[in-house]
């Protein structure tokens, strides 16, 4: 039928732009309500430590609401009848276009006055502008929307990260300071010993994890985010390790393969590996000051009887074939009598041995950057923080972890500068005889007192305040007895099984050896 | 707004639904809406009740009315002791020329078209109630012989609502055959000078003849043609639901003060009067706002009030209002494709 032709149309039109309008008040409340929704999570925030992703969320939500947007709009897309009884309401049309509607509908065509309304109707329609009817129009929920993403907005930049005082999300942002603190000094002392040793990846790795120290410690930061940066830093640490023991595998073919001592975890054949290696650097370094302290006069027997020695070491950790080439060549060299040119080969040699010490000393720095890392991650992620203040807590990184594997009585000040340079050596820790800040060459060692100070820690690891006392006793003059003499190779190799077999970090193995060789070599 | 393409016949309703309201106009001064109503009523074959103190113009209205109309006219005076033969007729015995007697049927004054009823309820039920089948039928059986009235057959009672005494409420059953119930309201400042003008001068104002009772049945015919949507049907039954206490669509304040609601021949009154009006005001179809607009006069005589409502002294205009109200607030029907 031609009217029905030409009302349908119009009223087509009306009901999309009904159901348009109809879903823009749908999404609106919705978005008003998810924004309040959001609010109310945003101030649970403040007393809970609840994660609280509100970018994610928020594009989650939008995504949603924008995708739900066409379903909504033909869902809510009324019935020709109801388009056409609100056309007829809108527009004064004394239900004209309702009426006629109906009419069509009937099983019988109209007839009489009911085919004269319907023309009337179609008409009427055809002057109908759908706009009119059902006009676009932002729905009023649409403000209460927008102000709550205004209060969002507000709470993000001023607000987000902070928590009321005595709350478990104020326990929990202390927690992330205190770690953040813990990780800040690990991260310096990490980067000592790295200038110390000259380990490259080490020191970047130290300057990044004190930076991610410093910033859980001084930016208000949730626990999500905190663990997130944790997890990336983790993620760039295995990834530089990995770097390292890549080199390591084409320096040393006979290494186990990489990855398998990428955990964190302290590696006992690693550290047993770099105990070894640094023997062989020690009894090169012996040997070649034998060399040239003797040169030509020196006992070519005892050269080459040790270079042999030295071979098998080499051999038995799977040393690189270049530097047992060396050692083979420097021997030949010693029992023909060209020490010189054994000399020669012997630097070569200890060249790289120290290059592989430097990579290994690394990995090992490494690891144990991880491992602070990780722990920093786990203290944050446990449900229940202690409600400890940062001021009353000593970060439990600095006197577990490298302080109290650092060699001497005194471990280095938790409270260093902020500069990148190392904090200058203690009296007997870090710095080599003649080096420190003790006594001059041959004086009597400086020993702590004969009355030992106990040191209280009170409470239990991460819960309540401890305190952290310095011990200052003056040294007694006079007390050593016996002239210190070089140990011999089979003390110091006993030395270097007890070292590796104590809980120290590896990187620190090195600093311990040194010092004490070179209270060795002191006359 | 897009103007329809008249049909003959819609548009020679409307001249002469207009006609006569122009000539009512030209005598009975004011009540404008009474008028619409009065002719609203006519044309759509009902009966009406006017409630009004004395000398407000009822019956020059109903005659004024006859008189536009070219209809036979009479006025019956309702009195206690006015018997019903007194109004539809009886068999006298008449002698023919031949000497022969025999019972003739003497019509009464209901045999008119259009029939006053003055004070109405001054005679007793009996009386009233023999309006009934003339009313409803439109035909009167006496001595077991029905005969129909004349067509059209309008009746339009008065009743006083000020003297109760010595008066019989008309019974629900006699109520409900009035298409409206209207209200003449006393004039106001302005109205009573046109009243004073008009009837004290030299010339009183005469309503010409413009329709006749042809013209009137062909009306009535075709206002019963105009079509009403279902929509628009089911918000006039819900308007009457609405004033039942004891339906689930009853609004609160037919729970509290209604006895009974408005019955079904109220809905049809509805519809039936919606149809003239839409044409009278050019449409061809019933409206929401026709139903509305007659809800009050078709509808109001229909509520019994319960005792609760007689003793606050509540109108059934303000049940109908909040009823209207109710249904009125309804949403459109429910959206879906």
């Amino acid at each position: 039928m031609r009217d029905a032709r030409e009302l349908d149309p119009v009223l087509r039109r009306i009901a999309l732009r009904c159901g348009i309008g109809a879903a823009a008040r749908t999404l609106a409340r919705s978005a008003a309500a998810a924004s309040a929704g959001l609010l109310c999570w945003a101030a649970v925030t403040l007393i809970a430590p609840l994660p609280f992703p509100l970018g994610r969320v928020a594009a989650a939500l939008a995504v949603l609401l924008a995708a739900a947007s066409p379903v909504l709009a033909w869902w809510h897309r009324p019935s020709l009848r109801a388009a056409a009884q609100v056309a007829d309401r809108r527009l004064g049309l004394a239900d004209r276009l309702g009426t006629a509607v109906e009419l069509l509908d009937r099983p019988r065509p109209p007839e009489g006055l009911e085919r004269l309304q319907v023309a009337w109707a179609t008409a009427t329609a055809r002057g109908i502008a759908p706009r009119a009817v059902a006009p676009l129009r932002v729905p009023r929920e649409a403000w209460a929307a927008v102000a709550g993403g205004a209060l969002l907005a507000l709470y993000a930049q001023f607000l987000a990260g902070w928590a009321l005082p005595g709350t478990p999300a104020a326990r929990t942002l202390v927690v992330i300071h205190r770690e953040g603190q813990a990780l800040e000094q690990a991260g310096r002392r990490l980067e000592a010993v790295a200038r110390a040793q000259r380990l490259p990846e080490a020191r970047r790795a130290s300057t990044q994890i004190a930076e991610l120290g410093r910033r859980l410690r001084s930016q208000r930061i949730g626990r999500e985010e905190a663990a997130r940066l944790l997890r990336g830093m983790d993620r760039q640490l295995e990834a530089t390790q990995e770097a390292v023991e890549r080199r390591l595998l084409a320096a040393l073919p006979g290494r186990d393969g990489a990855g398998a001592d990428r955990e964190p975890s302290p590696s006992e054949s690693g550290a047993r590996r770099l105990a070894a290696l640094e023997e062989a650097v020690r009894e090169l370094q012996a040997v070649s000051g034998r060399i040239r302290a003797g040169g030509p006069d020196a006992d070519r027997s005892d050269v080459s009887r040790r270079l042999a020695a030295l071979s098998q070491s080499l051999e038995r950790f799977g040393a690189p074939p270049s530097v047992r080439h060396r050692v083979a060549e420097a021997r030949r060299d010693a029992q023909r009598g060209a020490l010189s040119g054994a000399a020669g080969a012997l630097s070569d040699a200890l060249q790289d041995l120290q290059g592989l010490e430097r990579m290994l000393g690394d990995e090992q720095a490494l690891g144990e950057g991880r491992r602070e890392v990780r722990r920093a991650s786990e203290k944050i992620a446990e449900r229940e923080p202690s409600g400890a203040t940062v001021d009353e807590v000593t970060p439990q990184g600095a006197a577990q972890a490298v302080p109290s594997r650092a060699a001497g009585p005194n471990p280095p000040s938790p409270e260093a500068s902020d500069d990148s340079v190392p904090p200058p050596p203690g009296p007997n820790q870090g710095s080599l005889p003649g080096q420190g800040n003790g006594p001059g060459r041959g004086a009597p060692t400086p020993r702590l007192g004969g009355t030992r100070v106990p040191v209280h820690l009170s409470g239990v690891p991460g819960e309540g305040a401890s305190s952290l006392r310095e011990i200052a006793a003056p040294g007694r003059e006079g007390s050593a007895r016996l002239p210190a003499t070089p140990p011999p190779a089979t003390v110091a190799r006993e030395i270097d099984r007890a070292l590796v077999r104590e809980p120290l970090p590896p990187a620190y193995l090195s600093v311990i050896r040194r010092y004490f060789e070179t209270l060795g070599g002191a006359p | 707004m897009t103007e329809h393409p008249l049909a003959p016949e819609v548009a020679e309703f409307r001249e002469t639904f207009a006609a006569i309201r122009r000539e009512l106009g030209r005598v009975i001064v004011g009540h404008a809406e009474l008028l619409d109503l009065v002719v609203i009523a006519l044309l759509a074959g009902g009966h009406v009740l006017l409630e009004g103190v004395p000398g407000l113009g009822k019956t020059l209205l109903v005659r004024t009315l006859a008189q536009v109309l070219e209809l036979r006219f009479s006025r019956i005076q309702f009195t206690p002791d006015l018997m019903p033969a007194d109004i539809l007729g009886t068999n006298l015995i008449v002698q023919d020329d031949t000497g022969r007697r025999r019972f003739e049927f003497q019509p009464g004054p209901v045999f008119a078209q259009i029939v006053l009823a003055d004070e109405i309820n001054r005679a007793t039920p009996k009386t009233q109630s023999a309006l009934l089948e003339a009313m409803q039928e439109h035909a009167v059986s006496v001595a077991g012989v029905s005969r129909r009235l004349d067509e059209p057959f309008f009746v339009l009672a008065t009743q006083n609502p000020i003297e109760m005494e010595g008066t019989y409420p008309l019974p629900e059953a006699q109520l409900d055959r009035f298409l409206f119930k209207l209200r003449v309201a006393f004039p106001g400042l302005d109205e009573l000078r046109e009243i004073a003008d008009r009837t004290t001068g030299p010339e009183e104002p005469a309503a010409r003849r413009v329709a006749d009772g042809p013209t009137l049945l062909g009306m009535q015919g075709l206002a019963r043609q105009v079509p009403v949507a279902r929509y628009v049907q089911e918000y006039a039954a819900r308007l009457v639901l609405a004033t039942h206490p004891d339906r689930p669509e009853a609004i609160d304040a037919a729970r509290r003060l209604v006895r009974y609601g408005a019955s079904p021949r109220g809905l049809q009154a509805l519809l039936r009067a919606g149809k003239v009006r839409a044409l009278a005001d050019g449409r061809l179809n019933v409206a929401i706002e026709d139903v509305r607009a007659l809800a009050l006069p078709a509808l109001r005589h229909r509520i019994i009030l319960s005792f609760e409502g007689e003793a606050e002294g509540a109108d059934p205009d303000d049940v109908l209002r909040r009823a209207i109200a109710q249904v009125d607030a309804r949403p459109l029907p429910a959206a879906g494709p």
